[in-house]
C-alpha cells in the first residue's frame, strides 16, 4: 500500500545493544549489504521482511489512518561471551541492513524478530529457521491481529517470533523498543551508543526479581512491543499472568488475571507502561534522554498512539481512563494517570504497591494538612521540617510547603532567616559558596541575635563582610541537590513561592532587618505585621515596590506607618483586597481615598 | 439503573448512578457510555478497597459535588482546610480509621478515581500519622529509604534551622 506505510519492525531482544536502522538512511557501519543471514552460536535469528516501503515518510507513529510502521530494528542480538552476531536483513533491499553488534556482558541471548508487512496482509515467512514451532502461534496471532485491526489500519502486521530462551529480562526489551522507537525517526547512528546505555539501565532497573513462571512463553516480546508500539498488539490470552511482570516488581497493583477483554488488557498495559516509563524517567539516563529531545519524540508518538487507542476504547464502551493521556511531558503531573508508580524499581525494599506518599501531589496535600495541624500560636514549623529530612523527594516537596508561609514571632528566627537570604545574596555575587560558610555564618547570627534591638544594624553589616571573606570557590559538590549553585537557584524559586509572611509582635525589629524579605519575595500575597512598632514607611514602600501581587496588608499596631506608605501601596498594588490599619494613628483619610 | 463496578479480583459491586458519580472519573465514563450496562472494570482496585470507596461515596452521595475547595485560594488555605477538619463528621472519622496499608490504597484509589473529598480525608489521615514523628520514625513507618547523599542532610538542617525556632 502505499507510500508511506511500510516497513519493518523488528524487535528483538537481546539485551545490551540495539541499533535502529532506517532504510533509506545511511547504513551504520557494520551493515551488510546482502540479505544474508547467518547465525552464529546462540544468538541469531533473522528475519526478513518484505515490503520495504518506497521510502518516503518513515515517520513513526503519525498517520493515523494508515498503519505506518516505524522501523525499529533494534536489531540486536548479541551476546557477550560468544561474540555472536546476528544479521538482520530487510527484505527488499532498498536498505538491506544487516547489523551486527556486540555487546559485552549480556547473558541471555535470544532474538526474536517480528516482521510486519505493510500493505497486503500477507506475511512471508522467510527464514526457514525463523519459526521453530512457533509458527502456529504466529498465525493465530496474525489472525487475531487482523481482526483487531480491521477497519483500522491499512496493513496488517505480522508477528513472528522465533526462538527464544529464557526471558529473564523483559523490560530490557521494552526499553530497547522504546529506544528503538525513538531512534527510528531520528538518525540511527546517534542513537546506538545511547541505546546501549539505556538498555543497560533498563536491565538494572528491572533485573532483579524476575518471576520464573513466564519463561518461555511466547508473547513475551509482544508485551513490550505492544506497549510501545500501538500497531503491534498481540493477543496474549495465554499469559496474562505474566502480563505485568515486567513492570517493576512492586506492581501487583496492576496485576490482574486474565479473562478481560483485550482492550482492557491493553489499557492496563498501557498504564503499566506509563508507570514503568515514568519511573524510568526519573533515572538520570532517562533525564538525559529527555533533555536531548529524543524522549520527546518518543513521547509524542506515544501520545498519538494512546489517543488512537483511546478512541478505540471509547467506541467499545470499555473502561477507559482518559486522564492519562496528557501527561507526557511533565514528570510531575502524572498522578492522574491512575496510580502509576514513581517507585524507583531499584529499591526493592520499597513497599509492594505504589504508595500515595510517593506521589508529589498527594504528598503536597498531606503536608498542607500537616501544616494545618500546628496550632496557630505555634510559630515553629517543626513538623514540616521533620518531613524534609525524610528523603530527597520529601525534601523537595516539603520545602515548597514550608516556604509558602513563613511566620515569625521570635527575632532569632527572623535573624536566622534573613541571614540565610543575605548569605545567599553573597553567594550570588560570587557565584559559589564555601561549604562551611553557612555554619560559621550561623554562629555569628546566634551570637549577634541576642543583642537584638540594639545595634542590629551594625551586626548585619559585619556579618556580611565576614561572609564575603569566607567565600572561596568550591565546585566539588556541584550537581547534588545541596550544591551552592542549585541551592541559590532553589532559594530563588522558593522565595518566589512565598505567599505569606507574618511578623508577630516583633517590637524591636527595624526596617533594615526585614528589608531583605521584601526584596526577595516578589510574589507575596499576604503580609501581616502585627504590632511591629518600629516599622516605618520605608518597609511599606519597599513592599509596594517589590510585591505587585500583594492582596492583603495587615499592619495593625504599626504606628509609624503613615500616609506615604499606604499611598504607595494604593498606587502600586492593583490587587489589593484587604487592608488592616487598626491602631495606625498616622494614617489619615487622605491616603485611603486614593 | 445500577452501575456495575468490577474490582480486579472480579468481584462486582452494584451501585446507583448518583453514588458512582462521586468519582469524577466514573462520572465522565458513565456519561460517555450512555445506556451501556457493561460492568466497569477497575483493575487497579482490590475489592476491599473498592468496597470502602463505595461505602464512602454512598454516604456522601447527597453532598454538593463541588464545594470548590480550592487550596490555592489565597484567602487562607489554612482556614479552608481547618474548615474541612471541622466538617469531617463522626462518620468520616470512623471511616478513615483503617490500617496504614488500606489507607494508602484508599488514597490511591481516591486519587485514581478523582474523588476529592475522599482524597482530602485520606491525606488528612496520613498527615495525622506524620505529626510528632521524627524523620527516622517517618521513614520506618512508611518504609521510605533514606536516600540523601552524604552531607546533604546536614546542609538541609543548616539551611532550615530557622524553621525549628518558635
Amino acid at each position: 500500500m502505499g507510500n508511506n506505510s511500510n516497513s519493518i519492525s523488528t524487535n528483538n531482544n537481546s539485551i545490551r545493544t540495539s541499533v535502529a536502522i532506517v532504510p533509506g538512511e545511511l547504513p551504520p557501519p557494520g551493515m551488510q549489504s546482502n540479505s544474508v543471514f547467518r547465525r552464529k552460536k546462540r544468538s541469531s535469528s533473522i528475519v526478513t521482511t518484505s515490503s520495504v516501503a518506497s521510502s518516503s515518510g518513515m515517520s513513526m507513529s503519525s498517520n493515523s489512518g494508515r498503519h505506518t510502521k516505524s522501523i525499529r530494528p533494534g536489531c540486536t542480538s548479541n551476546i557477550s561471551g560468544t561474540n555472536a552476531r546476528s544479521y538482520y536483513t530487510t527484505g527488499n533491499s532498498s536498505a538491506q541492513s544487516g547489523y551486527s553488534s556486540n555487546a559485552s556482558g549480556a547473558t541471555n541471548s535470544r532474538t526474536s524478530i517480528t516482521s510486519s508487512i505493510a500493505g497486503e496482509s500477507t506475511y512471508h515467512d522467510h527464514g526457514s529457521n525463523s519459526n521453530h514451532g512457533n509458527k502456529a502461534r504466529t498465525i493465530t496471532n496474525n489472525q487475531q491481529y487482523r481482526q483487531h485491526f480491521t477497519g483500522h489500519g491499512s496493513s496488517t502486521p505480522v508477528i513472528n517470533s522465533t526462538q527464544q530462551e529464557a526471558m529473564k529480562r523483559r523490560l530490557s526489551l521494552f526499553k530497547s523498543v522504546a529506544a528503538g522507537g525513538t531512534r527510528a525517526g531520528s538518525s540511527s547512528r546517534r542513537g546506538s551508543a545511547f541505546s546501549a546505555k539505556s538498555q543497560e539501565t533498563a536491565v538494572n532497573l528491572t533485573g532483579i526479581n524476575r518471576p520464573d513462571g513466564f519463561v518461555e512463553e511466547e508473547g513475551y516480546n509482544e508485551h513490550e512491543y505492544d506497549g510501545e508500539d500501538d500497531d503491534m498488539h498481540l493477543d496474549e490470552d495465554d499469559d496474562h499472568d505474566d502480563h505485568f511482570d515486567y513492570d517493576y516488581n512492586d506492581n501487583d497493583f496492576y496485576e490482574h488475571d486474565g479473562g478481560d477483554e483485550q482492550e482492557d488488557e491493553e489499557l492496563d498495559q498501557e498504564q503499566g507502561y506509563s508507570g514503568a516509563y515514568n519511573a524510568m524517567l526519573t533515572r538520570d539516563v532517562e533525564l538525559e534522554l529527555y533533555r536531548s529531545g529524543q524522549m520527546h519524540q518518543c513521547l509524542n508518538s506515544r501520545r498519538i498512539r494512546q489517543l488512537r487507542r483511546r478512541q478505540r476504547l471509547l467506541s467499545n464502551n470499555s473502561n477507559s481512563n482518559d486522564n492519562n493521556s496528557s501527561n507526557e511531558n511533565s514528570m510531575f503531573y502524572r498522578i492522574r494517570s491512575g496510580g502509576c508508580a514513581i517507585i524507583p524499581p531499584s529499591l526493592p525494599e520499597y513497599e509492594k504497591r505504589p504508595s500515595p506518599i510517593q506521589l508529589p501531589e498527594i504528598l503536597h496535600l498531606v503536608f498542607q494538612f500537616l501544616v494545618d495541624f500546628t496550632p496557630a500560636d505555634d510559630y515553629s514549623q517543626r513538623e514540616i521540617y521533620n518531613c524534609m529530612l525524610v528523603s530527597k523527594q520529601w525534601y523537595l516537596v516539603a520545602q515548597k510547603t514550608l516556604w509558602r508561609e513563613i511566620r515569625f514571632r521570635n527575632p532569632i528566627k527572623l535573624g536566622l532567616f534573613v541571614d540565610l537570604l543575605k548569605r545567599t545574596d553573597t553567594v550570588e555575587c560570587l557565584g559559589i559558596e564555601k561549604n562551611h560558610h553557612s555554619q560559621q555564618g550561623q554562629h555569628q547570627v546566634l551570637t549577634s541575635k541576642f543583642q537584638v534591638g540594639n545595634s542590629r544594624h551594625q551586626h548585619h553589616q559585619q556579618r556580611i563582610a565576614v561572609g564575603r571573606n569566607e567565600v572561596i570557590p568550591d565546585e566539588q559538590d556541584e550537581g547534588t541537590i545541596m550544591s551552592p549553585g542549585t541551592m541559590q537557584k532553589r532559594l530563588r524559586e522558593r522565595a518566589n513561592a512565598v505567599k505569606r509572611i507574618v511578623l508577630h509582635k516583633l517590637k524591636l525589629i527595624e526596617d533594615k532587618d526585614i528589608l531583605p524579605l521584601t526584596s526577595w519575595f516578589h510574589n507575596l500575597q499576604i503580609i501581616e505585621f502585627y504590632i511591629c512598632e518600629k516599622l516605618t514607611d520605608k518597609i511599606v514602600v519597599s513592599v509596594a515596590e517589590n510585591c505587585p501581587q500583594l492582596q492583603q496588608l495587615l499592619v495593625p499596631g504599626c504606628s509609624k506607618v503613615t500616609d506615604v506608605g499606604i499611598s504607595q501601596i494604593a498606587l502600586r498594588c492593583p490587587r489589593m483586597k484587604h487592608l488592616d490599619l487598626r491602631a495606625c494613628s498616622n494614617v489619615s483619610d487622605e491616603s485611603l481615598t486614593l | 439503573m445500577p452501575i456495575i463496578l468490577q474490582a480486579y479480583d472480579d468481584k462486582e459491586f452494584k451501585v446507583d448512578k448518583q453514588t458512582a458519580e462521586r468519582s469524577l472519573v466514573l462520572k465522565s465514563m458513565i456519561e460517555r457510555a450512555g445506556d451501556s450496562i457493561a460492568p466497569i472494570p477497575l483493575p487497579k482496585l482490590s475489592s476491599l478497597v473498592l468496597e470502602k470507596v463505595i461505602m464512602f461515596c454512598k454516604h456522601h452521595k447527597a453532598d454538593q459535588v463541588d464545594k470548590s475547595k480550592d487550596y490555592e485560594d489565597i484567602l487562607g488555605p489554612r482556614k479552608m482546610r481547618n474548615g474541612l477538619i471541622r466538617d469531617m463528621d463522626e462518620w468520616d472519622k470512623e471511616f478513615i480509621k483503617v490500617d496504614k496499608d488500606l489507607l494508602m490504597d484508599i488514597v490511591m484509589a481516591a486519587n485514581f478515581l478523582d474523588i476529592k473529598n475522599l482524597l482530602d480525608i485520606g491525606c488528612l489521615a496520613i498527615a495525622y500519622m506524620l505529626t510528632g514523628k521524627t524523620p527516622e520514625e517517618i521513614r520506618a513507618t512508611f518504609g521510605i529509604p533514606k536516600d540523601f547523599a552524604p552531607g546533604e542532610e546536614e546542609r538541609i538542617e543548616q539551611e532550615h534551622a530557622w524553621a525549628l525556632r518558635p
